[in-house]
């Protein structure tokens, strides 16, 4: 009899113990990314250490209307940036079509928006961004084109989302980049990068995109 | 008598069949190598099933005549083509390096996946529709 009580424990504690494993899967939270640093200060008398985490700096783009786009634009957003350009022939057509998919997932959610950069500012003007957004189905602006300062572009595209773009005569189209898709939280830090020329890579950003909502809503 | 036509019907049939044979495996050779080589240079924009882009890049399973996709495939674009009531605007890069065998093949698998052509494209056409453009008509 003692026996049963203790196999009936047994039992019920390793199922619980699933569920509770399986319900934290499913409540993950995405990892802060980049280097952190940590300060110390004064609360009441105590000593209290902060973490600072990489954010992303602040920046001054234009957009396929030719506004001014800047970083107090997605201050309660949570955003996804890329880096590619109108003429690419190699993988920008594949990203931007995954790109839609992400596009179409975020259609109903007003807070989050994705920011996709040219890194040929001299041929990607705004009116060409604004002609290649038309052509992709885009309208409105929770996906915006912006164009740039050459520098400002690849700066905050190494220094900010960790995607590497610049300029290379030796490449297809003359210009080297990653097909990186970074995803940012409404503070400004770096949740997750995913390969935008990759399916499953996309797919896993759809997912993270509404366990970043969740993480916020339950945050509050 | 009637065992020579025998043998010569059994010799006529023998001969056509292995000569279907090869032409099939020739197309299946040239389908497979054309499969390959339009995932490297063709698939990126106009997607691997063919349906294009959006309004960025045109769909392939409308297709016109052969001798102009041949010379587009080869030279690329650079003015406006319409494809099922849409046009499309974007410049298509050339392909230069791309060998007449290896168009041919290309030509193959689009016109046997999206065509309902069931045969290869030989070398020889590709050839001549390579001549009969003059390439300024693409740009």
């Amino acid at each position: 009899m003692k026996l049963k009580f203790l196999k009936f424990f047994i039992c019920t504690g390793w199922i619980s113990a699933v569920l509770i494993s399986c319900g934290e899967k499913a409540e993950r939270k995405l990892p802060i990314m980049g280097e952190r640093d940590w300060v110390e200060r004064t609360e009441n008398g105590q000593t209290v250490v902060d973490t600072i985490y990489h954010t992303i700096p602040g920046f001054s783009f234009t957009n396929q209307f030719e506004e001014v786009v800047t970083d107090k634009d997605f201050d309660d957003k949570i955003y996804i940036a890329d880096f590619f350009f109108t003429s690419c022939p190699t993988i920008c057509p594949v990203m931007k079509k995954n790109m839609l998919t992400v596009y179409k997932s975020i259609k109903n959610f007003d807070d989050v928006a994705i920011l996709s950069h040219t890194i040929d500012p001299t041929h990607d003007t705004p009116q060409v961004l604004l002609k290649y957004a038309e052509d992709l189905g885009v309208t409105g602006k929770q996906w915006q084109f912006v164009t740039g300062e050459k520098s400002d572009i690849y700066g905050i595209a190494t220094k900010g989302y960790f995607i590497a773009a610049n300029e290379d005569g030796s490449a297809p189209g003359g210009f080297i980049h990653s097909g990186a898709f970074t995803l940012v939280d409404k503070e400004k830090r770096v949740r997750g990068v995913y390969d935008g020329t990759d399916e499953q890579s996309v797919k896993r950003l759809i997912a993270d995109i509404q366990t970043l909502r969740k993480e916020i809503v339950d945050g509050e | 008598m009637s065992k020579g036509i025998l043998v010569l019907t059994a010799a006529s049939l023998f001969i056509w069949a292995s000569c279907t044979s090869k032409e099939e495996i020739k197309r299946k050779q040239y389908y497979i190598e054309g499969e390959r080589l339009y995932g490297l240079y063709c698939a990126n924009c106009h997607q691997p099933d063919g349906e294009g882009l959006v309004n960025l890049y045109p769909p392939l399973h409308f297709l016109g005549g052969k001798n102009r996709l041949i010379q587009i495939v080869k030279h690329g674009i650079d003015k406006e083509i319409e494809v099922n009531g849409v046009t499309y605007h974007r410049p298509m890069p050339p392909n230069l390096n791309l060998t007449d065998l290896e168009i041919a093949q290309i030509t193959t698998y689009i016109y046997n996946r999206w065509g309902e052509e069931n045969t290869y494209t030989r070398i020889d056409s590709v050839k001549r529709a390579l001549d009969i453009f003059p390439e300024t008509d693409l740009r």
